[in-house]
């Protein structure tokens, strides 16, 4: 058996493959071998039977010829002499035989088997009979026989050379075969122990075989790059083995393998711990006993998971939420995710689970907390919509008054003109402005300025309808829309009431104000047919009503153009601050009691190129209602501290006074701003002069005073101008630190004439100074009021009587000219 | 006793059969010619000739030799007995013949019946045929026996 083995392992192996191929080759070439022995063996038959019959032949002629016996012998016996004749005879007719002596083996007639075929008759004899006939006229039968033997021999000789030419043959052929073999074979055999190594796992070693066989050293090469290539992917199959592993071993959730009749093929730790159990714990458990209710997921043939929802098919996406059992029989609620995973032993099911008893108690947490949030939503929703509400309306009202704003009054408007569009009717909007109201803002303070706007705006709701719309536009500033209205009339109506809702005065905190209304009037579409038209002309016909005695005004589009040119003025007037348009004058001031000039006061003129030169009345307060007053006060008093320089360094130390409103007491900065100007112009303080109104000053009197203080201390005298026509307060006018006060000149220019004006004129002459202060008289236009402002003890005065207001270029003159001499105590 | 008799004569009929089969296979092989030739016998040496592709003439006609070349056996009896050469030396012979004195090569049949019919059609025609395929034709002559004997 063992030896039917090797040899069945011979034929199957290489060495085997190769000898047997190599030895049917040769058995191919060997009949041919024998094949040619063949016709050699052919031609030596041929050959021999040719050389037979010939020499039959020719003794048969030989014999036919002779006529004696001795003839016959002498013939028979030099044919057996000739070689390879083992007999040969003649048969006469009559039964006569002759046979040759040299032989003396005759054979009887009877015996006698003539051979047409070398060998017929397997005696190694060729017998072979020719009838002659003889010289006497009768017939005879030469007949011989030749030794086949020597040509036998000769072809038995060819066949063993054949044999034994083969046999070398075949043994030379194999002996190269058997060293090439080893050749072949010993590498292949190495690239089998490699492949082997390879298959058990033992790729690292490198592999190197040597050959000279192109086939066997590139299928050594290709063995070696998949060794290569092996290990490659080996190792990274390790590493990805080791990441999976390592994802498996750490990842949160649980993974179960399970088989395709549900039990379970592994566990990684998350699963283990999940359900309890221990790794050794797993062989042979059913994936439904880790379920509390086994009926409630269930893998079937059909992929689907029966659940109590329902069948639903297997996938990775969808999740089950279910009840777990533990080992320790507990049960925690597990969400589980099945996918399918097809493989050649059958089909293989991944669940992945996750413990939710975590996020169960956080849900049904979330779950207190979303329903405590959201009563708290809902508790804040309202609060929310009604601090909207509270929004809204102050987002619409005033807060003051309580009554709507600008945007409320817009969108009310925007309404009626839509109704009033639709409806083909008139309505009436009323804009109005409370006369004296900055007043009592700017002395008694904000809050009683509040205070009248409040019981302002409740007169106007008293005196209008409940359907008109009352909004404060800001300021002492108001709005009434009426939305319809059958004529002009019941607007002029509305204004008439509202401006006797006025009339009566607002008693406040023992206070008593007088405020006066001013009411203008746009009409619905006469006036305008949108709503910022009919509030620019109602603007207008306000403004026209404040100069007009009724206190109110319908609109009239000849005044809209003074609005317009009182609008482009504004514009005007900033160019000519700019440009440095405005001109400066200066109007002498007088000591009285010595006849010397003391200094001047700069006024401005605006030169306008339309309108001509324009006093101040003109266009200061359109500069303080604007904002412009600030530039243009610092204008002025670049140019003048800019002319006392000048005139400083012509030797002439005359005294400039510039005018401060009431916004420059309100600036903190304004005393660092004159300072800085002073040191650019190189003007000591005492050339310079601030006059303030009592209304500027008793605006804020605290922060007046301050500024007034460092003014004072820098060493810049400060005077009340048009002392006696605002509210003042003989409090604070004695705290101030100014140093001289000026009559209004209504008092002075008419003193003579009337009696009042000259008792407040002596009075406050006598007051100033009791508190003193020097007393500047402005308005004196005679020579008698300046004799009477002596008498009274007025220490300077300033008018027309002693000069014009002049520019700095004439007053060098003028200073030739006049009868009163400079004062040059000064600088 | 019964059974030695019956092996007595399978004996004899075994014995017997060869010489019964001996006669059977006695052949005569001998030179025909058409009827109308009218030869009644050929020398050996003008069969020699004749076979060789010699002219040969007797009765004032031209005598022309067909092979036979049906029958392997047959062939070789005429070779051995008439040309005295292997199949070899004949053909070489009568190609050296037909180069070196021209003519026609004898034509060999393959077939009896047609060498019959080249006969009868060719007057003046010799072949080599089996005495038992022309002794009951009364349109070939046998001119002469070259060989008797029997076929193993």
């Amino acid at each position: 058996m063992a030896r039917h083995n090797r040899i069945k392992i011979l034929l199957h192996s290489f060495a085997g493959r190769i000898t047997i191929g190599v030895i049917l080759i040769h058995a191919l070439l060997i009949p041919f071998l024998f094949g040619v022995v063949f016709v050699i063996e052919a031609g030596y038959k041929q050959q021999f039977i040719e050389y037979v019959r010939h020499d039959a032949a020719v003794v048969a002629e030989q014999l036919s010829e002779e006529q004696t016996e001795g003839g016959f012998l002498h013939h028979l016996n030099d044919a057996a002499l000739s070689g390879g004749v083992l007999v040969a005879q003649l048969l006469t007719d009559d039964g006569t035989l002759f046979n040759s002596t040299v032989l003396d083996k005759p054979i009887p007639p009877a015996a006698f088997q003539e051979d047409f075929r070398f060998g017929e008759h397997g005696d190694s004899v060729y017998y072979i009979s020719l009838p002659i006939g003889t010289a006497d006229g009768k017939s005879a039968t030469v007949q011989m026989g030749f030794d086949e033997a020597p040509t036998q021999e000769q072809i038995q000789k060819a066949y063993h050379r054949v044999e034994i030419l083969a046999v070398s043959f075949i043994t030379l052929s194999l002996l190269p075969v058997a060293f090439l073999i080893p050749q072949l074979t010993h590498p292949l055999r190495k690239l089998r122990d490699t492949a082997q190594k390879i298959a058990n796992g033992e790729a690292t070693e490198q592999l190197y075989v040597k050959s000279s066989i192109y086939e066997i050293s590139d299928l050594a090469d290709d063995l070696e790059s998949m060794r290569h290539e092996l290990v490659n992917r080996s190792q990274a199959i390790i590493a990805r083995e080791g990441r999976i592993s390592a994802i498996m071993n750490n990842v949160v959730d649980g993974i179960i393998t399970i088989d395709d009749n549900g039990t379970i093929e592994s566990m990684n730790p998350a699963a283990l711990q999940i359900f309890g159990y221990e790794q050794a714990d797993i062989s042979g458990i059913n994936f439904d006993d880790l379920l509390n209710d086994s009926s409630l997921l269930t893998i079937n043939a059909n992929n689907h998971i029966a659940s109590s929802s329902g069948k639903m098919p297997i996938t990775s996406i969808m999740t089950h939420e279910t009840v777990g059992w533990r080992k320790d029989g507990n049960t925690l609620p597990i969400e589980i995710a099945i996918s399918e995973l097809t493989r050649s032993e059958g089909r293989l099911f991944i669940a992945i689970v996750r413990d939710i008893t975590e996020r169960k108690r956080s849900e049904e947490e979330l779950k207190a907390l979303h329903d405590d949030l959201e009563r708290r939503v809902i508790k804040r929703t309202k609060e929310l919509a009604s601090l909207n509400q509270e929004l809204e309306h102050q987002a619409l009202h005033d807060a003051l008054t309580e009554l709507p704003n600008r945007l409320l009054l817009q969108d009310r408007m925007h309404q009626a003109l839509l109704s009033a569009q639709r409806e083909h009717h008139q309505l009436a909007l009323l804009i109005t402005d409370l006369d004296r109201f900055k007043e009592i803002n700017d002395t008694l303070g904000h809050h009683y300025g509040d205070l009248v706007l409040q019981e302002v705006s409740a007169r106007m709701r008293t005196a209008l309808r409940g359907s008109d719309t009352i909004a404060r536009l800001g300021g002492d500033e108001f709005a009434v829309l009426l939305p319809y209205i059958e004529s002009a009339d019941d607007a002029v109506m509305a204004a008439h009431k509202l401006v006797a809702s006025m009339e009566k005065p607002i008693v406040l905190e023992d206070h008593s104000f007088h405020v006066g209304i001013s009411v203008g009037i746009a009409l619905y579409p006469d006036h305008g047919k949108d709503g910022s038209t009919l509030m620019r002309h109602a603007d207008v016909a306000m403004y026209v009503a404040k100069r007009s005695t009724s206190g109110y005004a319908l609109y009239d589009h000849l005044e809209d153009q003074h609005s317009v040119s009182r609008l482009a003025m504004v514009g005007e007037l900033r160019h000519a601050i700019e440009h440095k348009e405005l001109m400066l004058f200066y109007q002498p001031k007088i000591d009285l009691k010595e006849g010397l000039i003391t200094g001047v006061e700069a006024l401005v003129r605006w030169n306008h190129p339309q309108r001509g030169l324009l006093s101040p009345d003109e266009f200061i307060p359109l500069a303080e209602h604007t904002g412009l007053i600030r530039p243009l006060t610092f204008f002025v008093l670049d140019e003048t501290l800019h002319q006392a320089s000048v005139w400083k360094k012509n030797d002439l130390n005359l005294k400039i006074a510039v005018n401060l409103s009431a916004h420059h007491l309100q600036d903190e900065q304004l005393a660092n701003k004159v300072e800085s100007a002073m040191r650019q112009w190189d003007v000591p303080p005492e050339l310079l002069e601030f006059e303030i109104t009592e209304s500027a000053i008793m605006a804020n009197p605290l922060r007046a005073m301050n500024t007034l203080t460092q003014l004072s201390k820098m060493g810049i005298g400060l005077s009340i101008d048009d002392f006696g026509t605002g509210y003042s307060s003989l409090i604070y006018l004695k705290q101030l630190p100014v140093d001289e006060i000026k009559i209004d000149k209504s008092f002075v220019i008419d003193m003579l004439e009337n009696n009042e004006d000259l008792v407040i004129v002596r009075s406050t002459i006598d007051l100033a100074h009791n508190m003193g202060r020097q007393v500047v008289a402005e308005g004196v236009e005679s020579e008698e009021v300046l004799n009477l402002l002596m008498e009274l003890g007025c220490d300077m005065a300033q008018g027309y009587y002693i000069s014009r207001p002049i520019t700095a270029n004439i007053i060098t003159q003028w200073l030739q000219q006049t009868q009163w001499p400079l004062k040059r105590s000064h600088a | 006793m019964k059974y030695q008799h019956a092996i007595a004569t399978l004996f004899i009929l075994l014995i017997g059969t060869p010489s019964l089969a001996a006669n059977d296979n006695s052949r005569h092989l001998v030179l025909v010619t058409d009827s109308t030739t009218g030869i009644t016998s050929l020398s050996t040496s003008e069969v020699h000739k004749l076979f060789l592709g010699l002219p040969i003439e007797k009765g004032g006609r031209s005598l022309e030799a067909a092979i036979n070349h049906s029958d392997p056996f047959l062939y070789e009896i005429f070779l051995q007995k008439i040309v005295h050469m292997s199949s070899i030396s004949f053909d070489r012979h009568l190609l050296s013949n037909v180069i070196q004195i021209g003519g026609l090569r004898p034509q060999i049949f393959n077939n009896t019946q047609s060498l019959i019919n080249a006969l009868k059609q060719k007057p003046g025609t010799v072949s080599v045929l089996w005495e038992n395929d022309v002794k009951t034709r009364s349109d070939l002559t046998i001119i002469g026996e070259i060989w008797h004997g029997t076929i193993e």
